[in-house]
């Protein structure tokens, strides 16, 4: 019996050729003792070989080969907890020390992480017969380093004279003292792999295979091989084969051994970390429930807390308890979610503020015991200050302690097709035109068609090895990067536990595993994430609080305000989180939500999950009483009765696979999983025809079945959890409802926010305007850096108006602002000079500020402030001799005046908008002429009517869900339209769709409850029209934003 | 409709052969600027009257320009300013005719009402001067003249009046005549075109001492030379790429004289021109005291560059190693002679390969593989095989090595080779092909 014990998975990049699961499982049928995964100084791949040789009831041996700078390269295998702990803390010191990626070791350091390891020398191919010096010095260090721990690798790969290698070998190990052990230097787990391990050197060396030469190996003998080769190829020396197994004897470690411990300080001495737990939130509930804490949340907690200390999540949850609190003391906003976010215990944790003493319909599915799962709460974070949280995070339980969660960047079909592309030295351009052609995300399974609209011929010799290696390589790890916010918290040292290494950004640290890995593993993280609405909501209470003496929070907001959902039904949601969405505006007026739940099914379902699963229209229909609601059997029932028998949550899908096709719940998370993270089409048709088949036998027909798979499929990717989107709904009821009341804040609040949102500040502004507020422009003596309220005649009325910040005027830095300021104090600027003088600003700022128009209350337009401005000395203040001279007496000078069109785009030039006229206004005469037609006029026209419109493009959406369609929206002076292009359309009109920023669109009106859109059938380029505009373009390249 | 990528170099050395080719119209020709040209400065003054008028000499261009294949934009000026802003702005692409307005030229009396109205883009301003001016409403040329000239030149530098001036007359300007020469190049004109081989070849002795004065004046020897033949009907070219740099003119002759003999002229020769299109520094050696083993390297040098000459520079050839697995290219037959290809190529380092142990690869390598028959145990060493008619009986093998490669190409190419002794004492590199089993003989030791 063999034993492989040098092995590459895909996670040595570009080394590697195979996936870990699939060396684990040739292993196994091959008839290997074990095998041991011994990645390039790196242990990211071996979580994924655990669970495949758990599975495969396969020893697996943890390793990895480290290459020294000043020594041969060595293969390291773990024996136990310490050798582990030894070898991680070896990657880790190596790759600490050099740039991301890369790995940088010397003798002396294995010398002092040598315990517990046992170690194979590998010879150099050029070392045969006699070896080199600096190798014979090598192995002797090595020998005083692991002693009787040492060996010397055979590893045959038929080049010329593998026996008389051998016999050099085998001299060379007597000479060393040193036992001969037999290995295979494995790059792929069969022989088929060659072509794909080829590619990966071309690929590694930026090479092509033709030009890569020696690169290259000869042959394609480094496969996992059968037990009879190795036997004839090692006939010679049989004790080097024996010795392997030697090896897996001496290896008894497993990463289950790894138990997670969780960090001492989260309770206080004195109390177990269970004990402290309830008594927060007894004390937390308290405070939630004033008068009397309601019996059904007592009941609940009760219930909860016993399950938490049955299961030992209490660490789980003080940890993230004592993050909200370190936030809340911060004045950071915070919400959790995540299915054990949407519990009891959480809402008296002040984790969340979803009252579980109003909707008794979320909570069921808190951690149940029998799936023994980790719990999930993510923490959204006001994004403008995560990195406060992080900081904590580090400081408490310190750099040697905590790690950020890894994210694997993985190969998708995109850079798959370049990569390959290239290395098949396909034309650079043709692979390109390729890789543009295909999705992004996932794997197309059009690619032989996007092939040919190219002109690559998929059954040539080319074409076809170009579609095999891709569909290949996609799912080939590409680097690690870090994962938005996991954080991984230990009691001892972190890279005992797992290697860190640098990430891309400096300072910051990653552990080698991403997210799947830990969750493989029961170690728990907690997810710290950014979320901009967070930001801006609180900075919407601040200004409430300010100019309204109000004090909200994300709990105290009234519920259920009726005018409030009057408004969401409106689709007049602008701005509010989530349902902002040119794809959600058009389902709100459907929809119609009117109560919480509804906008937790609304966030759910505007989603790829659900669209892709084609379970928008059934909702919808039931929802409107036009489609009986209809259930299979009482499962199923149980399982859809709350969302009208529709799946619309993932949670629903995975468990539609336990009850109707008799999944165990492990395996419907392994299901979801593999439809997710690495899209591999042999695993999820093994799924599939398990799925279906057991439907079939539980007496549901085909077509339901296949019909629950593709619903299965869509969530794998993009499917929203139950208890997320309630968390999120909470949000979009609390923006919806501020946006109503409190409109003026709420749009400042989103502008000092950006970037973020689907709207720019101009749109934000014109859609403030419309509901009444009034918004007065930047100037230097009013303005702050962001935009703030401002009350115009205090005692005239009551009305609040929003003053523009210095923030939107680009290319200003915030510090230059803040000079303006501290020179500004309480003396109002009295001229240009004043301001020059006193600011000391240089002269390509005051440019900025004149060319923005901000000195209109110094009584300057905007060219007349420009010239001022060129003409003000640079550090005037600084000469003393010229400190008190009056102003420079310019004769005044005419400029050209300045039209109000040319003001206006002079406006978007500078701040990105103009509280003047819109552009388009200027061009209604001449529009009226052409029998276009203003967009309020689009709510008088009948269905299927044909229309003009024109105006500026605010944003091109093509969601991967569309079938190729692409939303667009224009707006003109009276309002926005919403566009649809189909693709033949997109194509014929391709670069005026793609680049023009302005159009005039011709097309057909579609009219569905009270959704306006037009069906475009044809495209103009509106700036081609009006010479004027198309000058002054650019101007908005910036306001219009692209998303895909 | 043809697309192609746009090389600002090559456009450039466009220009310059117009330049040169312009040099028929007036003696001082000129770039509008050294290194991104996009136009023609040609002096004319007091040349008008040699073509009747400015406007004639003006269409005369035009025309000219239209034969070879150019639509040309022509001002007439007093100042090169003026002249500039005219052609490049004030002449208008007729898309009635398909082809650019008329030349324009004005008198210098008409130059400010002519610049009035064009837009400061005119004035070859920079293009921060040009948006500065944009924001304050400066559109036209007239409108800047309305600043205050003090107050332009605080705010904004001098530049913007300066081009003003240029452009008005105020401030003056000269054309930089350019000129392009090949660095080494020797002509002879024949008054009477000949076809006496005899005296054409002493022309072109004449031609090799000049240019081999010219290469020696400057420490250069000639790498690739081109000979260049005017004949009263087409033209000829030889060209002769050289092994080593040389700058002796009786090399260059006895090289130039093999190509002559083989070179029929297509008629009387007019013009011989000798040019040196690459050349390289010479370095001397001081001369050896005593004979190398190998006899002189300059002496080689002389024969590889007689026989390219003799037999065509790819009947010379050197091999050279090639990285890769695949024995059959395992390396590479390049020319000697030629630009890219000097003496350095020799001693380069052969390409990057793996080592190979001693008598792993045979001397001899048979082109194309020749297939024979053998006998062996299923996937085991040759036991017997027979060759051109001969049995022979294999007594001791090495292998097998296995090379799979080339499967980028089409076919992957598998093969087990071993090396095999025979019962003569023959050794022979023997192949079995993985995917039919056929046994193949690939080289003799």
């Amino acid at each position: 019996m063999y034993v492989e014990l040098h092995c590459k998975s895909n996670f040595s990049f570009l080394e590697g050729a195979s996936h870990a699961d699939e060396l684990v499982a040739q292993a196994k049928t091959l008839g290997y003792a074990g095998l041991a995964i011994t990645d390039r100084n790196s242990l990211a791949g071996v979580v994924r070989a655990h669970t495949a040789a758990k599975e495969h009831n396969l020893p697996l041996i943890i390793g990895s080969e480290i290459t020294p700078d000043d020594a041969p390269p060595i293969v390291l295998w773990v024996t136990n907890r310490t050798g582990y702990g030894k070898l991680s803390r070896l990657i880790t010191c190596g790759r600490r020390r050099a740039p991301k990626g890369e790995c940088q070791l010397w003798l002396d350091d294995l010398a002092q992480h040598s315990q517990g390891l046992i170690a194979g020398i590998i010879p150099d191919s050029l070392h045969f017969t006699e070896p080199s010096a600096d190798f014979l010095r090598g192995a002797t260090k090595y020998r005083e380093i692991f002693g009787q721990r040492l060996y010397l690798l055979a590893e045959l790969q038929r080049d010329a004279d593998d026996q008389r290698r051998l016999n050099d070998l085998s001299r060379l190990a007597q000479q060393l003292k040193i036992p001969l052990l037999a290995a295979g230097d494995v790059h792929y787990h069969t022989r088929a792999r060659m072509p794909l391990h080829d590619v990966l050197t071309a690929i590694r060396h930026g090479t092509t295979v033709d030009a890569a030469g020696d690169l290259l190996f000869s042959n394609g003998e480094r496969h996992l091989k059968s037990l009879d080769c190795l036997r004839e190829q090692f006939a010679a020396t049989p004790d080097a084969l024996g010795h392997s197994r030697d090896i897996l004897h001496q290896c008894n470690f497993s990463l289950d051994e790894l138990r997670y411990e969780y960090p001492e300080e989260l309770a206080p001495a004195g109390l177990t970390p269970l004990q402290y737990l309830t008594q927060l939130t007894w004390e937390g509930a308290s405070r939630r429930y004033p008068n009397g804490i309601p019996d059904k949340v007592r009941q609940l907690l009760h219930h909860e807390l016993t399950l938490i200390g049955d299961l030992q999540y209490e660490a789980y949850f003080l940890t993230v308890w004592d993050l909200v609190r370190f936030a809340r003391e911060r004045g950071i906003l915070c919400q959790g979610r995540g299915s054990a976010a949407n519990s009891a215990v959480c809402f008296c944790l002040h984790i969340t503020a979803v009252d579980p003493s109003q909707s008794d319909l979320l909570f069921e599915r808190f951690i149940s015991r029998e799936r023994n799962e980790a719990p999930d709460i993510d923490v959204d974070f006001e994004h403008e200050r995560r990195e406060e949280v992080l900081q904590y995070l580090y400081q408490k339980y310190g750099r040697e302690r905590t790690g950020l969660t890894a994210e694997v960047i993985s190969y998708r079909s995109r850079s798959a097709i370049r990569d390959v592309g290239k290395a098949l030295g396909l034309s650079l351009d043709r692979v390109d035109a390729l890789a543009k052609q295909v999705e992004t995300r996932s794997h197309d399974p059009d690619l032989e068609l996007r092939c040919r609209q190219v002109g690559i011929d998929p059954t040539s010799n080319r074409g076809s090895k170009l579609l095999h290696l891709v569909s290949e390589l996609i799912g080939f790890p590409r680097h690690l990067s870090q994962h938005v916010g996991g954080m991984v918290m230990t009691r001892g040292p972190l890279c005992e536990f797992v290697p860190i290494e640098n990430a891309a950004m400096p300072n910051r640290t990653v552990i080698s595993w991403d997210k799947n890995d830990l969750d493989d593993l029961g170690i728990l993280k907690v997810d710290c994430l950014a979320l901009g609405m967070l930001t801006a909501i609180r900075k919407m209470f601040q200004s409430i609080r300010q100019h309204y003496g109000k004090h909200l929070t994300l709990a105290n907001i009234p519920a259920d305000d009726s005018d409030v959902y009057d408004m969401i039904c409106r689709a007049d949601t602008m701005g509010v989180f989530q349902i902002e969405s040119r794809a959600q505006m058009s389902m709100l007026p459907r929809l119609r939500p009117r109560c919480y739940y509804d906008l937790v099914v609304e966030v759910a379902i505007v989603r790829p999950g659900p669209i892709q699963g084609q379970m928008v229209h059934p909702y919808l229909r039931r929802r409107m009483g036009l489609e009986p609601i209809e259930y299979p059997n009482e499962e199923i029932k149980q399982v859809l009765h709350k969302t009208m028998g529709v799946p619309i949550f993932q949670e629903q899908a995975m468990k539609l696979a336990v009850v109707a096709a008799g999944f165990t719940p492990g395996e419907a998370d392994q299901l979801r999983r593999a439809m997710g993270a690495w899209r591999r089409t042999g695993v999820i048709d093994v799924f599939r025809q398990k799925l279906l088949k057991g439907m079939l036998a539980r007496g549901l027909s085909q077509t339901f079945a296949e019909q629950v798979f593709q619903q299965i499929r869509g969530f794998g990717e993009y499917g929203f959890p139950e208890s997320h989107a309630a968390s999120f709904a909470l949000l979009v009821y609390v923006s919806a409802w501020l946006k109503h009341h409190y409109p003026a804040a709420f749009t400042a609040a989103l502008i000092n926010s950006q970037p973020m949102g689907f709207y720019s500040p101009s749109q934000l502004v014109r859609d403030v305007q419309a509901h009444g507020v009034t918004v007065l422009p930047i100037d230097v003596n009013y303005s702050d850096w962001d935009c703030r309220l401002e009350r115009p005649n205090s005692e005239a009325s009551d009305a609040v108006a929003i003053r523009l910040g210095m923030r939107l005027v680009r290319g200003l830095s915030e510090s230059h602002a803040q000079a303006v300021f501290v020179a500004r104090g309480d003396t109002p600027f009295q001229s240009l000079h004043d301001f020059s003088k006193r600011t000391g600003l240089t002269r390509n700022v005051m440019l900025r500020l004149s060319q923005a128009d901000c000195f209109s209350s110094l009584g300057q337009n905007r060219r007349n402030a420009l010239w001022e401005s060129l003409g003000q000395e640079r550090n005037m203040r600084d000469l003393p001799l010229f400190r008190d001279l009056p102003a420079e007496e310019d004769s005044q000078i005419q400029l050209p005046s300045l039209d109000s069109v040319e003001d206006v785009f002079a406006d978007y030039d500078s701040t990105g908008l103009s509280l003047k006229a819109h552009p388009i206004s200027f061009y209604r005469k001449h529009l009226k002429q052409l029998h276009i037609l203003p967009a309020e006029k689009l709510a008088d026209c009948e269905h299927n009517q044909w229309v003009k419109v024109a105006g500026l493009v605010l944003l091109r959406q093509r969601p991967s869900t569309a079938k190729g369609i692409t939303f667009v929206t224009l707006e003109d002076e009276t309002g926005v339209m919403n566009l649809v292009l189909h693709q033949h359309t997109w194509q014929r009109f391709y670069s005026i769709a793609r680049r023009s920023s302005a159009w005039i669109v011709r097309g057909r009106v579609e009219t569905k409850h009270s959704v306006i859109h037009v069906l475009v059938d044809h495209l103009e380029d509106l700036a081609n029209k009006l010479a004027n505009l198309r000058r002054h373009q650019d101007s908005f390249e910036v306001a219009s934003r692209d998303f895909r | 409709m043809i697309f192609s990528e746009h090389t600002p170099a090559t456009d450039h050395h466009a220009l310059q052969q117009l330049a040169e080719w312009c040099e028929q119209f007036s003696p001082v020709v000129g770039l509008d600027a050294p290194d991104s040209a996009s136009g023609l400065l040609l002096d004319i003054t007091g040349i008008g009257p040699l073509f009747q008028g400015e406007e004639q000499l003006a269409q005369l261009v035009v025309d000219r320009f239209s034969d070879r294949g150019y639509w040309a934009h022509i001002a007439v000026a007093g100042t090169i300013g003026a002249a500039w802003a005219l052609a490049h702005y004030g002449i208008r692409f007729d898309s009635r005719r398909g082809k650019p307005a008329e030349p324009r030229v004005i008198s210098n009396t008409e130059t400010s009402t002519a610049l009035a109205s064009l837009p400061i883009e005119s004035l070859r301003l920079s293009a921060s001067s040009i948006e500065l001016l944009h924001r304050l409403g400066i559109d036209q040329i007239e409108q800047l003249e309305t600043l205050p000239r003090e107050g332009l030149v605080a705010r904004l530098g001098d530049e913007i009046t300066l081009r003003l001036d240029q452009a008005t007359g105020q401030a003056t300007e000269i054309i930089n005549a350019h000129h392009i020469h090949p660095e080494f190049q020797s002509e002879w004109v024949l008054e009477h075109p000949t076809s006496d081989q005899a005296f054409i070849l002493q022309i072109a002795e004449h031609v090799c001492h000049h240019l081999a004065n010219l290469l020696q004046a400057e420490d250069q020897g000639a790498v690739q030379v081109r000979c260049w033949m005017e004949t009263t009907s087409q033209p000829a070219k030889v060209e002769i790429g050289l092994f080593r740099p040389t700058s002796e003119a009786a090399h260059l002759l006895q090289l130039l004289r093999m190509q002559l003999e083989r070179c029929r002229l297509p008629g009387p020769l007019s013009r011989m021109c000798l040019q040196a299109i690459h050349t390289a520094r010479i370095t001397r050696k001081q001369k050896q005291l005593w004979d190398q083993p190998g006899g002189d390297p300059r002496q080689l040098a002389d024969l590889v560059d007689r026989l390219s000459s003799r037999l065509g520079p790819t009947s010379v050839l050197a091999a050279r190693l090639r990285a890769g697995t695949l024995p059959e290219d395992a390396y590479a037959l390049i020319p000697l002679t030629g630009p890219q290809n000097s003496t350095a190529r020799l001693n380069s380092a052969a390409g990057k390969r793996k080592p190979l142990g001693p008598g792993q690869r045979p001397l001899q390598l048979l082109h194309p593989p020749q297939p024979l028959q053998a006998l062996s145990v299923s996937h085991g060493p040759p036991i017997q095989f027979s060759h051109a008619g001969r049995d022979y009986r294999v007594v001791q093998y090495w292998g097998p090595e296995r090379i799979e490669t080339a499967w980028w190409h089409g076919h992957c190419i598998r093969r087990d080779y071993y090396r095999v002794e025979c019962q003569t004492g023959c050794r022979f590199w023997l192949f079995r092909r993985l995917d039919n089993h056929h046994w193949f003989l690939h080289g003799r030791f």
